[in-house]
């Protein structure tokens, strides 16, 4: 199925509205594969919605989304649009990873265990393939050490990190990352990073919702603005983040670049 | 050990003006007194005193503790609380199931499902146990025959016996308390495993078995531990419908000798003996579910509790 005009990612006109709120309005976007996306805006502008969108976790209105081609959560049955079965969106979702802001490590299994789970039951791997591959998930997110940890005896960082071998696991085909920064003290963020950058790198397509704008400038291949449910600026980093033309993508980029400089030095935080 | 030994370090308290006023035991830093308590000493003393006169009373009364000793291994006791046992761990274990089918249909995307759920916790937990026992039991009177399709017909008196319509009846009782504690305790897990689950590809079943019944499991052991301990007690109202468990067992023998309360003692001390036993087993259980949060809290009782096992283990050993 991978061509190489085809993009691994491809949202077409998603609407999604919770009652009489209109949460998306028509976003349209696309990844190539190998791309990093990154998706910034303000809170409660529609990125999460967008995300869950891509995996099928919530169904959109309208629109439609592929990814490697294939239409996610719907298929033609004679001319009519139809939602999937239960098991196909399920085999859907294995090939698209999310992580997410509050990590969501599974406090009840060890790391090693919350990495094997998902291929083991969903019957991609069996046991002793599943625990093998996860001990090498954990190593390339740097944990080999802390297989056996629970949640609760691991940082932030470290939850997440886990979260990120445990999505990796199920080789997917593109990660969602939905703010995986947001939730970490500052000291913490770093590691998450590096582990996204080398990603990166290493040739995965990834979606990435942050406000860490300076990794958005090193590793995104383009940088979406996104505002009350739609895309207002979009493009190479340099140029959204650089020399926004848009005013909103301006006050926004500001916003957070102030924020920024204030968290990262503490005698700015503490003076107002 | 080796090396030379060190002196201890200077630790005389020094504090100026109060070196004349305290004897030299503070001044060496020990012996910081508690705080007087006489209140307390005084409503423990008069706590202790009510209970002397209970139980001294009781033993005054006009009860044969020498019968009621006697009784106590009798054999027909033995017999009901045999059968109080077997009711209970039968009931407890139809209830659970019944428990996990309904809380599991109760939050089931499907109206149906989850509105019959809805009625069966409605109708039983909303009527006394006793009223659903009588009507088990008298369920011959409205249906002479009992016929399931493709299986056959029988006699109602013949199938609801006593024991059954007392295991029916405890069991779906049980069952709607236990569904609304699953239940509660399956909302209690955090919506985002449900999520990282679902976004990982797991089926709804996978998710239910693998991520959020684990996690509603330590919240859920004490509550079906209750549930269980419960039906020990609540299994006395088979008594009524002649079903002769423990309680039954001791009525028929004081219609007999008049020996009244000698023999509820002794069914007192067996229910005693029995939940005692259950809130152990419950202790246990509770700590196989508490694993990967162990050294959490713990209150003071399970510390007692396991302080006791341990102990005992020790002395074994
Ligand atoms: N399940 C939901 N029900 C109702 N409103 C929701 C739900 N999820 C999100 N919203 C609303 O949709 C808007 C967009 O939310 P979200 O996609 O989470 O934004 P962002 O991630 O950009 O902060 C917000 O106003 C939020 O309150
Ligand atoms: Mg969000």
């Amino acid at each position: 199925m991978t061509d190489t005009t085809e993009p691994m990612v491809r949202v077409s006109q998603i609407r999604k509205s919770y009652g009489k709120l209109e949460v998306l309005k028509g976003v349209s976007m696309q990844s190539m594969k190998g791309e990093t996306v990154c998706v910034i805006g303000p809170s409660g502008s529609g990125k999460s919605t967008l995300l869950r969108c891509i995996n099928h976790l919530e169904r959109p209105d309208g629109g439609l989304v592929f990814v490697d081609g294939e239409m996610i959560g719907y298929e033609l049955r004679g001319s009519r649009l139809t939602e999937r079965t239960d098991r196909d969106v399920e085999r859907q979702r294995r090939s698209v990873g999310m992580v997410f802001q509050r990590f969501n490590i599974f406090p009840h299994l060890t790391a090693l265990e919350n990495v094997a789970l998902a291929p083991r039951s969903t019957g991609l791997l069996n046991r002793r393939e599943a625990t093998a591959a996860a001990a090498e998930q954990l190593e390339r997110v740097g944990l080999s050490d802390r297989k056996d940890a629970y949640a609760r005896q691991l940082s932030g960082g470290q939850q997440q990190r886990v979260a990120i071998a445990r999505a990796l696991a199920m080789s997917p085909k593109v990660l969602l990352f939905d703010e995986p920064t947001s939730a970490l003290d500052p000291e913490l963020v770093g590691e998450v990073l590096a582990v996204m950058k080398e990603l990166a790198a290493g040739g995965m397509t990834m979606i990435v919702v942050t406000h860490e704008l300076q990794f958005a400038r090193e590793v995104g291949s383009q940088v979406i603005f996104m505002d009350e449910g739609a895309i207002v600026e979009q493009g190479p980093p340099d140029e959204v983040l650089g020399s926004p033309k848009n005013e909103r993508t301006r006050n926004f980029i500001s916003r957070v670049f102030k924020d920024d400089r204030q968290s990262a030095d503490p005698s700015l935080s503490t003076a107002n | 050990m080796a090396g030379p030994s060190t002196a201890p370090p200077e630790t005389k308290v020094d504090v100026p003006g109060l070196t004349e006023l305290v004897d030299a035991d503070v001044l060496a830093g020990r012996k910081l007194h508690k705080r007087p308590h006489p209140v307390r000493w005084l409503v423990g003393a008069l706590i202790v005193a009510g209970l002397v006169w209970l139980v001294h009373s009781f033993a005054q009364g006009q009860i044969r503790w020498g019968d009621a000793r006697g009784f106590v291994f009798n054999h027909d006791i033995l017999t009901g609380l045999r059968r109080t046992i077997v009711i209970t761990v039968l009931s407890s274990i139809c209830g659970i199931a019944l428990g996990t089918v309904f809380a599991v249909m109760r939050l089931s995307s499907n109206p149906v499902a989850s509105s019959v759920a809805w009625l069966y916790v409605w109708i039983f937990r909303g009527t006394p146990e006793l009223l659903q026992l009588l009507i088990w039991f008298n369920l011959a009177l409205v249906f002479p025959v009992l016929s399931i399709p493709l299986v056959g017909s029988q006699r109602t008196i013949d199938v609801i016996t006593p024991f059954m319509a007392a295991l029916i009846g405890l069991s779906i009782n049980a069952g709607a308390y236990i569904a609304e504690n699953i239940r509660g305790a399956i909302l209690a897990v955090e919506s985002g495993q449900t999520e990282a689950a679902t976004a990982l590809g797991l089926s709804r079943r996978a998710t239910l078995t693998k991520v959020v019944l684990p996690q509603a499991m330590p919240a859920l052991i004490p509550s079906i531990g209750n549930q269980t301990i419960g039906l020990l007690k609540g299994s006395s109202l088979a008594a009524t419908i002649a079903y002769t468990e423990l309680l039954g067992q001791a009525q028929r023998i004081y219609f007999l000798n008049a020996r009244v309360m000698e023999l509820l003692f002794v069914v007192a001390l067996w229910y005693l003996v029995a939940t005692s036993v259950a809130s152990v087993l419950q202790y246990y259980v509770e700590r196989y579910y508490g694993r990967s949060e162990r050294n959490q809290r713990t209150s003071a009782a399970d510390r007692l509790i396991s302080g006791a096992f341990s102990r005992l283990r020790g002395q074994t050993a």
